[in-house]
């Protein structure tokens, strides 16, 4: 299963469980008053009905328990990669790394944000016990020798 | 008391009694030595003058004369010769002296100086070397000691500098970060990284 940009990060994903964990709540008690015949099919949250559309998943109560516990196998088995940037990063840069990852990288990698405003520009990618420092900062301090040019721009 | 009376007259009168013999014995004696005969003493005087001619007495002076020159001359002769055979012998002594002796002492002295120099020479010469070899070694421990603290120094700059270019940026730039015109370039260097960051989430 290929995961929606949307849920690029570990908080997005376990966000997304949870909407999904209520939904399937609210669609058991449904089925159990729909005998009755009182109770109003529940809808689903737009963010989530927007995941279920990109999923092509059917609005049906094994369907979303089936895609819940997928996405919880996802959260335990799936990679995940800190970047770290000098500002926060808009929904536009967030879609943009998280489809660059899962097209470069792999489809089902997980992405986690941090704020550093001293790196200047730039990211910081911490992929295992590795960091690959593509700051401004590290640029600068590489070049000790035109420090000063900057300084005096 | 009585006893004691008697005891004393009877030694007085024992020592008047000797008296009394004593000086008849040397009465007797003073007697007998006048009697003894006395022997005469005759002075004798010659008048020399008297018993010698004048002619005689000139001739006898003559070969006194003669015969004194005569032993002062053999006096004289064999000092002469002793003398000379003395200084001879000194002269002998002393050329033995200067050339043996001497020369053996001073060939002993120049051995020795010799033989202190060349020693002198390899006690400088070893102090020398050591002081050499302490030299080297003081030198390449300052030289290591040097480059530690060069090592050191350039450590503590370039953390300043870190901590100096940090807060440049962070002053100058602050917030206005526009992320969305660097990402051309973060993806670029994502790409030129690809397979090590690969590599490194995947194993």
């Amino acid at each position: 299963m290929k995961l929606p940009p949307e849920l690029y990060s570990p908080d997005t994903l376990s966000f997304a469980i949870m909407e999904l964990s209520h939904y399937s709540g609210a669609l058991r008690d449904y089925a159990a008053r729909a005998t009755a015949g009182h109770a109003p099919q529940p809808q689903p949250p737009e963010v989530l009905a927007h995941i279920l559309d990109i999923l092509d998943v059917p609005n049906d109560l094994e369907a979303i328990e089936n895609l819940r516990k997928n996405l919880e196998q996802h959260l335990l088995k799936a990679p995940t990669v800190h970047l770290i940037l000098a500002a926060f990063p808009s929904s536009a840069v967030k879609r943009q790394l998280a489809q660059w990852f899962r097209a470069e990288i792999s489809n089902d990698i997980l992405l986690t944000f941090a704020v550093r405003s001293d790196i200047g520009g730039g990211i910081v990618v911490q992929a295992g016990s590795h960091l690959y420092d593509f700051s401004f900062k590290r640029t600068l301090l590489s070049n000790k020798a035109r420090i000063s040019e900057i300084a005096n721009v | 008391m009585q006893e004691t009376q008697l005891t004393l007259i009877i030694g007085l009168i024992v020592m008047a009694l000797i008296n009394a013999s004593s000086l008849v014995w040397a009465f007797y004696l003073n007697q007998k030595l006048r009697n003894k005969p006395v022997p005469k003493i005759y002075d004798v005087h010659v008048e020399g003058t008297k018993i010698f001619t004048p002619t005689d007495m000139a001739a006898i002076e003559e070969q006194a004369m003669v015969q004194l020159q005569k032993a002062s001359e053999q006096a004289a002769g064999k000092i002469q010769a002793s003398i000379n055979s003395a200084l001879s012998r000194v002269a002998d002594h002393v050329d033995e002296m200067t050339t043996t002796t001497l020369n053996a002492e001073f060939q002993k002295y120049q051995i020795s100086l010799q033989a202190l120099r060349e020693q002198t020479i390899a006690e400088f010469t070893k102090l020398q070397q050591e002081l050499d070899g302490q030299r080297n070694q003081l030198m390449e421990n300052l030289e290591k000691q040097v480059a530690l603290e060069r090592e050191k120094r350039l450590a503590q700059f370039n953390s300043r500098l870190n901590d100096v270019v940090s807060g440049y940026i962070a002053e100058s730039l602050g917030s206005q970060v526009d992320l969305g015109s660097q990402m051309v370039a973060i993806l670029q260097k994502l790409q030129e990284h690809k397979e090590q960051i690969k590599k490194d989430i995947l194993t």
